[in-house]
């Protein structure tokens, strides 16, 4: 099993050696060509500081493609609960996105209950008290009081 | 005596004692509470107090950091998992302390030693602040630029098993602070169209998200069980007892002090370093460490709270953070339109007299909090996480929309959540992020403006790196860079064998 767990590492930190790379070799690009066409000097150029770190980017990313695989006794642990995770990502962003729609109160409400309900908690009553009251509290913490212009 | 009279008024001001206090009160459930960190309620407040005086905000957010530190030892103690980082050596004495009915007295020794060490703090940060101001004065832009770089390489090295990943995630944190108009030349840089990023990416959603949303992640991704609470209840001790060790704390409280100050290290490194230094200095311990030892509370405590004053030490005086709540502090320096610096202490002295007001102040709320509240809120420790999760994303989500008002925010904060999240996955650190966000348009600036002066002198490489100063900034780094090489590392072994 944690041969398991090391090899899916290594295969993994292969993959991030390849995007750091990629992320690393554009960047470069990024810059010279944005500073051709900025035609400034280098020393003024905006595109300076970020090819500074690009290149810096370059070696590492290497390094972690080249240490792939030899990640002994750092293992990481790659199984975790991915369905609870997805679900509550997911459900955040479709209540980030509905909350202009639906207003803040009626969302929130929503959501929290939804959220709770979903991570296991069964005490309805409970649920529904903390649900309304946090939102209602947050609105007028926020909304009232501190004059945040909540959707 | 300016400074004490500074002090004093702040003191004397109820609002700022009263907004001390509602920090640390928050600080003392926020630490106390596995799943809530110090740096995420840092991060939230400067969100919510965005729009407050900053002497309201920064008193606010000094309550939360001192006695959000102490807490932690709270739940490392009762049910042996640390609230806070820092906390993690208390639990290898404080949770054995419990097992056998002690948690009252480790929970007192944790309150004393907390309250000495962060009083020493703020006195070192009080005494020290002003000579390191006067020599950060003669530093040049090519100083402040290595600085900031030998801050990053330190961050890199001590948060993260694999220093490529810390130096890695401090790359990703420095793109991400070049997004938006180039301060300079006011040129849109990696913007690519979108026109939400030419303010650049503003800090607090990204930290919210890298400290509150990334965590609530975390948590729902390994367990949403809690650990079992021991029983909390009160015994004698003699006062003169709990403070026999008050002496060699002392030394505890310099060692954090020292290793607050370095960039990175913060109060996990102190502890651990104070620990080890207890076993050696204390040759007989009430019991064997790791057994029990008060000894070991004494060490873990004093040192990892005299780290908070010590990481305000480069964050006022050089505006390199200490540590990542000092980083976070640092934003509300910036979203405030203040500039720590060498310049700091002379041009902001009633800020500087705010924080060493918070700090004091919030010491002695950590007493008494610590001695009176905390004993009673052991139960709370136990709220199950399906409850407490929801309810930190709604704060997340607020915080983050709370600083300008737009959903776009939001969606930043969304991003950089999934984005920490999947670091910390990944044994990447975030600290080096946040702190490289935070660092990036300075180092810039300074790096550009030190090219641009050294090319107008004949010799390029003597006028950019041939100050004494610079040279042993660049030896520091480069010393860094070396000694966390896996290669040199390597080279070194075969060299032995």
């Amino acid at each position: 099993m944690e041969e398991a767990h090391r090899s899916r590492s290594g295969a993994y930190s292969r993959i991030e050696g390849f995007v750091f790379l990629l992320l690393s070799i554009s960047a470069i690009v990024y810059s010279l060509v944005e500073h051709h066409l900025a035609k400034v000097v280098w020393q003024q150029s905006p595109y300076l500081f970020p090819l500074l770190v690009a290149v810096f980017l370059l070696p590492l990313s290497l390094s972690l493609l080249h240490s792939a695989g030899k990640e002994k006794g750092e293992v990481t642990p790659v199984l975790f609960l991915v369905r609870d995770t997805v679900v509550v990502t997911l459900a955040t962003l479709v209540y980030v996105m509905v909350m202009p729609y639906l207003t803040f109160l009626v969302s929130t409400t929503l959501f929290l209950f939804g959220l709770f309900f979903y991570l296991g908690e069964r005490r309805y009553l409970l649920i529904g008290l903390l649900s309304v009251g946090f939102t209602s509290l947050m609105y007028l913490l926020f909304g009232k009081l501190l004059h945040v212009m909540l959707p | 005596m300016d400074m004490f009279l500074g002090i004093l008024s702040y003191a004397s001001n109820l609002q700022f004692v009263l907004l001390v206090f509602a920090g640390s009160l928050a600080g003392l459930f926020v630490g106390s509470i596995p799943g809530l960190s110090v740096s995420m309620a840092t991060a939230l407040l400067v969100s919510i107090t965005y729009s407050w005086q900053t002497t309201n905000a920064l008193a606010t957010i000094m309550g939360v950091y001192v006695v959000g530190v102490f807490s932690g030892a709270l739940s490392a103690i009762l049910i042996n998992i640390p609230g806070a980082p820092s906390s993690v050596v208390t639990t290898l004495d404080g949770f054995p302390m419990a097992k056998k009915g002690e948690a009252y007295k480790a929970l007192i020794y944790a309150v004393m030693y907390s309250f000495i060490g962060t009083l020493f703090g703020f006195l070192a940060l009080a005494i020290v602040a002003k000579p390191i101001s006067s020599v950060a004065l003669k530093f040049t832009p090519m100083d402040y630029f290595l600085l900031a770089t030998f801050g990053l390489t330190t961050v890199g090295s001590l948060t993260t098993k694999h220093f490529a990943k810390g130096l890695i995630s401090a790359c990703l944190g420095l793109f991400f602070s070049m997004v938006g108009i180039d301060s300079v030349m006011g040129t849109a840089r990696l913007t690519f169209g979108i026109e939400n990023l030419q303010a650049g990416i503003n800090i607090v959603p990204a930290l919210v998200g890298l400290f509150g949303f990334s965590e609530v992640l975390m948590v729902i991704s390994t367990s949403l069980e809690g650990g079992d609470v021991n029983a909390l209840s009160y015994q004698k001790l003699k006062t003169k007892e709990v403070l026999r060790h008050t002496p060699i704390s002392l030394w505890y409280a310099t060692i954090g002090v020292v290793i607050g100050a370095l960039p990175g290290a913060g109060g996990p490194v102190a502890a651990f370093l104070a620990y080890s230094q207890a076993k050696k200095l204390v040759k007989n311990p009430s019991v064997p460490f790791g057994e029990g030892a008060v000894e070991g509370i004494v060490a873990s405590e004093s040192a990892n709270n005299a780290c908070i004053g010590g990481a305000m030490i480069p964050m006022l005086t050089l505006a390199i953070p200490g540590d990542a709540v000092t980083a976070i502090i640092l934003s509300v320096f910036y979203v405030h339109g203040l500039q720590p610096g060498p310049m700091f202490i002379k041009t902001s002295a009633p800020m500087f007299h705010a924080i060493l007001a918070g700090g004091f102040i919030g010491s002695i709320f950590l007493l008494i909090l610590g001695l009176l509240v905390a004993p009673r809120i052991s139960k709370i420790i136990a709220v199950p996480k399906r409850i407490l999760l929801p309810l930190v994303t709604i704060l997340c989500i607020i915080g983050s929309f709370a600083t300008n008002n737009r959903m776009f925010d939001v969606y930043l904060m969304l991003f950089f959540g999934v984005l920490g999240f999947f670091m910390r996955r990944r044994s990447y650190s975030v600290a080096p992020m946040t702190l490289a966000i935070v660092l990036g348009g300075m180092m810039d600036s300074n790096f550009r403006r030190a090219i641009s002066l050294a090319s107008s002198e004949d010799a390029f490489l003597m006028a950019l790196l041939g100050r004494p100063i610079t040279m042993i900034l660049l030896v520091l780094v480069v010393l860094t860079l070396l000694s966390n090489s896996r290669a040199l590392k390597r080279f070194v072994q075969m060299k032995r064998m």
